[in-house]
């Protein structure tokens, strides 16, 4: 990290349309970078985030994602927050398994995001929402 | 020599020659102006977009930067920068009227400047492609990145039998060699 200039903090990003998807991951791989992300994990980054942001358009209408640099033990890590007030998953399992959609999408969003990321945590209620929480850690 | 008309225009071969890219691509560079001085049919389409001046003065998102080149019986379109969902549905819709505007045997998409391909560009692409295959021309992908084609693979992407190849060069023999 450099001590000159340090990383954005925690900051929220607002999503409600497919320009604040490209905004979303522009944003995560500017921060993710800054925190010394390289290559092929500052792309898996941009694309779990642009993943997660979309079913917040196509299902939630509006929501926000917040970025933050996580510590644990001696790991450093990214950790991406994405929330809505939507409509909630009914059915989370269904939801994570490939090729499930309900939006004529390829249903690989929330599976593939889990596969891209190191950790991936949803939580959803009808009729109140879904947070997804993913972190990638440095290598 | 077709001679652009107009400023605006200028300015966006420019760009689309030499621009951002002049050091990653300075071959095709090189290539570009080959054809540009080779060929009296290679010019700038706009196919149906208006506000080009504004589009080369403009870089935030909001701007959908693909120039769509023609070059013989084939069809250039070159991904300048992050697209929108939107952006990625009107490529889609301009090329294939393209192909049947320009009677154009081949559609070739370049997305070396595409630093993600989620799983909505990549569904877009292949519905491209098929598209472009019911008005009777091909399809060939160009540059996709190793990082972005990693993380394609683990999210589960695939682009079908879309023609996928590593440079500009290597799209035009192809489109050349399939036509023969």
């Amino acid at each position: 990290m450099n001590r000159d200039n340090p990383c954005p903090g925690a900051r929220a990003i607002p999503i409600a349309s497919d320009l604040d998807i490209v905004e979303a991951r522009t944003a995560a791989r500017t921060v993710a970078a800054c925190m010394g992300f390289e290559g092929a994990d500052l792309v898996v980054i941009a694309t779990a985030v642009s993943e997660i942001a979309r079913n917040i358009v196509a299902y939630a209408k509006q929501g926000e994602m917040v970025l933050s640099a996580v510590q644990m033990n001696s790991r450093r890590g990214l950790q991406v927050v994405v929330r809505d007030q939507g409509p909630g998953i009914a059915d989370v399992s269904q939801a994570m398994q490939d090729g499930y959609s309900t939006s004529q999408g390829l249903g690989l969003g929330l599976p593939g995001s889990r596969r891209l990321m190191d950790e991936f945590r949803i939580e959803t209620k009808i009729g109140h929402g879904t947070t997804v929480t993913m972190r990638k850690w440095l290598p | 020599m077709l001679l652009p008309t107009d400023y605006s225009r200028i300015a966006w071969a420019a760009i689309c020659l030499c621009g951002r890219r002049t050091l990653f691509y300075l071959n095709e560079c090189n290539y570009w102006y080959m054809l540009w001085i080779e060929t009296n049919s290679f010019h700038l389409t706009i196919c149906g977009r208006d506000g080009l001046a504004g589009a080369v003065e403009s870089e935030g998102p909001t701007v959908m930067g693909v120039p769509i080149l023609k070059q013989g019986e084939y069809i250039i379109a070159s991904i300048q920068s992050a697209l929108t969902d939107q952006d990625l549905f009107q490529l889609r819709d301009e090329l294939s009227a393209c192909v049947g505007k320009h009677r154009s045997k081949g559609v070739i998409v370049d997305v070396t400047m595409l630093d993600v391909m989620d799983s909505f560009a990549t569904r877009t692409v292949r519905d491209l492609a098929q598209m472009v295959r019911l008005r009777g021309a091909k399809t060939v992908i160009v540059g996709i990145q190793p990082e972005v084609a990693f993380a394609m693979v683990q999210l589960g992407l695939e682009l079908g039998d879309v023609a996928t190849v590593l440079d500009l060069e290597e799209a035009l023999e192809l489109l050349r060699y399939e036509s023969r």
